[in-house]
């Protein structure tokens, strides 16, 4: 150590013993949190406006541009989903998306593409929801123009091989075959059926659908909702918005419209009357979920009530100090998980549901909880306080969603496929913060009465149904229906 | 009042400011990093591009590090972590204490009972049980519910969780850029002084917790065998959440030796990621997480798991998805054969891997399969899976699993499969450390394995240094029969 350095350290070491003499005198750290003081806070997101640009031939595309990391992003978004799948092949848009990521091209074949995809680390991903097709993938900046000149060949050259499609239906057999394997797994299955019996979204896959479904079915589904008239376009990361255009020329040149027209969603829903509808399966849990209609995001009231539920299930539901996990699983100890929440449909109404996984035994006890704060809250304004935490507690999750720029752009594109205002997510917050607790517990009353609940609850029907010698019984909440899984990879039975 | 906590003058004085950058990439991460007075690494990225900062806190200590008859106890401090201190959770922490040191007095007996197994007086067991839970009723009075999840919620956090390996817990929440000293507050508070308030009716919930999540678990009870079979003289082989009967009779005093022995700050870091200065993180952290005393390092797991102990099997049936899986005893992270596994495992899977090619495509006996590499602080293990085709099918895919491994030791590997490999590592470490959170995930995850966040970056290169040859040296290592665990997981027959 030269002398300077020996000086030096000799006065840092003389310094660092004043600082924590001075520190035990008098601890140089707030007393208690309330005593901290905040410097503002400043966030301006990114406008969803100023990452929009259109391609070529009128189409939509949001770019998100981040070059921190060499990575980039590209997703593809159509208006065509499971809901049009045909009657008796139910499970074809799920089946042509798959087989549009693994089947090949004309000029490739499954294994070639396979190869080239991974030896370039090529992540490609193909999928269908209920009214989206989405295409996407993620990839080394470098290799970025080689990925879309693949990902144009997948999508308007696929080839649909046939063995592929027979290893996709195999799959998809073996899966359904395990559907029912867990109580969870049952207690979502049955919750949807109930809610959405008759409607679309309550249509599933089952062994014959999968069988049903032809190489030509999906040449033909894919020939026609593959339309890019409905594409929306994002990308996110190490991509220059300016270079965008000539970029995605190889997908888009020559893409002719198809006419694709979606089926029609009925806005209505026919579910089956309030109640418990116990679903018997072995074991030793009991799975809750109090669901009963949401909202749709078309719904004219959507804002604000959606967000006066969103408060409402923060306040129920949402955290370690909300209501329903206070007592559920504080204070009782009966269940690890417990929760409440809300979610909405575009065009047809979404699921206000409380769930709970407890102990069989306690089953009861949970769904009294769950329908004594529902009623609370519907009956009593939420406090102050509660409220205010409700809404403050979701401000990170606000400026997360900001945080990803491929996820942001994604989410543009979505809002815009959906007919949705563009500024939803600029603004979300800001009418999250709206709703007094007046409101709060107004709009429960009317949209998410207990009354309304269907108590979908999946465990043992003899234990879930036997007559308690003391404390709280299935029957206090209504009439109980017992529902016998048959076969998973058939069609759900329900009572009439 | 308070006095204000310094900031960036202070990282001159403790802190050894590094920017540091690591090797043989065209992309670097810039890490600041410095070590506490006590002994606590403090490694920071600063990214300002939304007002958030993912927090977390590591722990080198797991449910490995347990010791027999009390497995579970680093789990459950995943729970009573959020339990509150003497400042946070109380009105009143004296009335509180002379309370709790009853329900522990009352504990001891429980356990001395319960420890006398089929002698053990039942009512008793069931009166204590009932009158610590009666003691901890009383207890609520004095008791501010989830108030660590309050005040986080109320500061606008988001994601506040934990979590707990073999060899590590950590501790993570995201809070706005303004609200970083609120996180050294209530951090620093809880991880030098923490209360297990509520320590009997948690302990419940974990029950709970190990019955959703193992025991009603289709697959629970197969990877609970496999895990003992596999690791028959090392810690790993226990569940990470403890027995059923460990969990049952672990007292707050156990758990109070455990905090003391594992979290101490030379066995603790604090990793940041998002909108901070590192200089102000650096210089909080020391005023804040300074205070907290150095002791002696604690015992480090001596456990080992020795290879080639003869081939173990487990045959398991079961209402779930028919798997076979084969695991061999191998190294430690970090180890230099760890990275050829790595590789090993990139060749063996994915859809244009050897596994998924033979066995799903040519020869049609799999629906899937996969292969990995696990290594971990004391033992590692290579683990391969597939999902027969055929219910009856485990044997065949068995014997083509272990013939591809003896095809590594045999032939030499095509370059065209390493570079794809080792491209995919590089690719996948990019992808992974887009996001705040999970860059600060792998950064802790390293520092835990490796005691340096660069074997982020390092293990990559080191990949990319494997060559054929050091690929069959390693498989004839491991890929011995007496080095191996085969298991295979039955599907019960399901009414069709």
């Amino acid at each position: 150590m030269t002398r300077r350095a020996q000086l030096l350290a000799a006065l840092v070491t003389v310094m660092l013993m004043t600082s924590l003499a001075a520190w035990a005198q008098d601890p140089p750290i707030a007393a208690s949190p309330a005593d901290i003081v905040y410097p503002p806070l400043e966030f301006e997101p990114p406008s969803p406006e100023e990452s929009r640009t259109e391609l070529p031939g009128g189409i939509p595309c949001f770019v998100v541009e981040d070059h921190s990391v060499p990575v980039a992003t590209l997703g593809l978004s159509f208006r065509a989903g499971s809901f049009d799948d045909p009657a008796g092949k139910e499970g074809l848009a799920s089946v042509a998306m798959q087989l549009l990521r693994m089947g090949g091209t004309q000029s490739m074949s499954p294994d070639e593409l396979a190869s080239e995809l991974e030896r370039l680390a090529i992540d490609v991903g193909a999928s269908a929801s209920s009214r989206t097709l989405t295409v996407s993938l993620s990839c080394l900046s470098e290799d970025l123009p080689r990925a879309v000149e693949i990902l144009a060949e997948m999508i308007r050259s696929p080839r649909v091989d046939e063995g592929r499609l027979e290893l996709l239906k195999a799959q998809t057999l073996e899966g359904l075959r395990h559907r029912l394997d867990s109580p969870n797994q049952v207690a979502q299955l049955y919750a949807e059926q109930i809610l959405y019996r008759g409607h679309p979204a309550a249509r599933i896959v089952t062994a014959e659908s999968v069988a049903a479904i032809t190489v030509d079915d999906i040449r033909d589904f894919l020939s026609s909702a593959l339309d890019p008239d409905s594409l929306v376009v994002d990308m996110g990361g190490d991509v220059s918005r300016d270079r965008v255009a000539e970029l995605l020329a190889p997908l888009l040149q020559g893409w002719e419209p198809t006419g694709f027209q979606p089926a029609a969603i009925p806005s209505d829903l026919d579910p089956l009357v309030p109640g418990v509808y116990v679903i018997d399966v072995a074991s030793n849990q009991a799975v809750i979920i109090a669901t009963q209609p949401g909202m749709s995001r078309h719904d004219p009231l959507y804002e604000p009530e959606f967000y006066a539920l969103r408060v409402a299930n923060m306040v129920l539901g949402g955290g370690f100090s909300s209501r329903l996990t206070q007592r559920i699983r504080v204070q009782e100890g009966l269940a690890y998980v417990v929760g409440a929440q809300g979610n909405s449909n575009v065009g047809y109404p979404g699921q206000q549901a409380m769930v709970a996984l407890v102990d069989a035994q306690s089953a009861a006890r949970a769904c009294q909880i769950m329908a004594e704060e529902l009623t609370a809250i519907s009956t009593t304004p939420p406090s102050p306080e509660e409220t205010r935490r409700a809404k403050q507690g979701l401000f990170g999750t606000w400026v997360g969603f900001f945080e990803s720029p491929s996820s942001i752009a994604r989410d543009y594109a979505a809002l815009l496929l959906d007919e949705m205002p563009l500024d939803f997510y600029i603004t979300w917050y800001e009418k999250t913060e709206q709703p007094e607790p007046e409101v709060v517990m107004e709009v429960v009353a009317r949209r998410a009465p207990a009354s309304e609940i269907r108590w979908v609850i999946a465990g043992p029907a003899d234990m879930l149904t036997a007559e308690p010698g003391e404390g709280p019984s299935l029957a206090d909440l209504g009439p109980v229906t017992v529902i016998r899984p048959g076969d998973p990879t058939g069609p759900v039975a329900l009572p009439e | 009042m308070r006095a204000a906590c310094p900031t960036r003058k202070w990282a001159a004085l403790i802190g050894i400011l590094a920017c540091l950058t690591a090797p043989a990439w065209a992309w670097t991460l810039d890490v600041e990093e410095t070590t506490l007075s006590n002994g606590m690494q403090v490694m920071v990225v600063e990214r300002h591009h939304v007002p958030l900062v993912s927090c977390q806190l590591w722990v080198k200590a797991g449910s490995a590090n347990e010791r027999p008859g009390a497995t579970g106890l680093a789990h459950f401090h995943e729970h009573l972590m959020f339990k509150g201190t003497q400042a946070i959770g109380t009105t009143d922490y004296a009335a509180e204490a002379a309370l709790m040191e009853r329900q522990d007095a009352l504990a001891e007996r429980l356990s001395a009972e319960m420890d006398k197994d089929v002698r053990a007086d039942l009512e008793l067991i069931g009166e204590l049980r009932e009158e610590i839970l009666q003691l901890e009723q009383e207890q609520r009075e004095y008791v501010v519910p989830s108030h660590l999840d309050a005040i986080y919620a109320d500061a606008g956090a988001d994601g506040l969780n934990a979590g707990t390996s073999y060899d590590l817990t950590m501790y993570t929440v995201t809070v706005p850029a303004n609200r970083l000293e609120l996180w050294m507050w209530l951090e620093s508070d809880r991880f030098s002084s923490p209360v297990f308030r509520e320590f009997y009716s948690e302990r419940q919930v974990i029950q709970e917790e190990r019955k959703q999540t193992l025991e009603d678990d289709p697959m629970g009870p197969y990877n609970e065998l496999l895990d003992m079979v596999t690791f028959p003289e090392c810690t790993y082989g226990r569940e990470i959440i403890g027995t059923m009967r460990d969990i049952s009779m672990l007292t707050r005093s156990d758990a109070y030796s455990f905090f003391a022995e594992h979290y101490v700050p030379n066995n603790m870091a604090l990793v940041l990621v998002g909108d901070v200065e590192a200089e102000d993180v650096f210089a909080m952290a020391e005023c804040y997480f300074g205070r907290i005393a150095r002791v002696s390092d604690p015992e480090p797991n001596r456990s080992r798991q020795r290879r080639d102990i003869g081939e173990r099997r487990v045959r398991l049936t079961a209402q779930a998805q028919p798997r076979v899986d084969i695991r061999y005893i191998t190294d430690t992270f970090g180890s230099p054969d760890d990275a050829v596994l790595d590789v090993i495992g990139g060749i063996l899977s994915g859809e244009s891997g050897r596994l998924y090619k033979r066995l799903v495509i040519d020869e049609k006996i799999a629906l899937g399969a996969s292969a990995m590499a696990h290594g971990r602080m004391v033992s590692g293990s290579f683990n391969l899976s597939a999902v027969p085709a055929q219910r009856d099918g485990h044997a065949a895919v068995e014997t083509v699993l272990v013939d591809e491994l003896r095809r590594l030791a045999s032939e030499p590997v095509a370059a065209e499969e390493l570079e794809k490999v080792k491209k995919q590592a590089r690719a996948g470490l990019l992808q992974m450390v887009r996001g705040n959170d999970m860059l600060a995930t792998m950064m802790g995850y390293y520092w835990v394995y490796t005691g340096d966040w660069r074997e982020l970056m390092a293990t990559v290169d080191r990949i990319a240094a494997v060559t054929a040859d050091d690929i069959q040296e390693v498989a004839r290592r491991y890929f011995v029969d007496s080095n191996r665990t085969v298991g295979w997981l039955e599907a019960e027959e399901v009414a069709e």
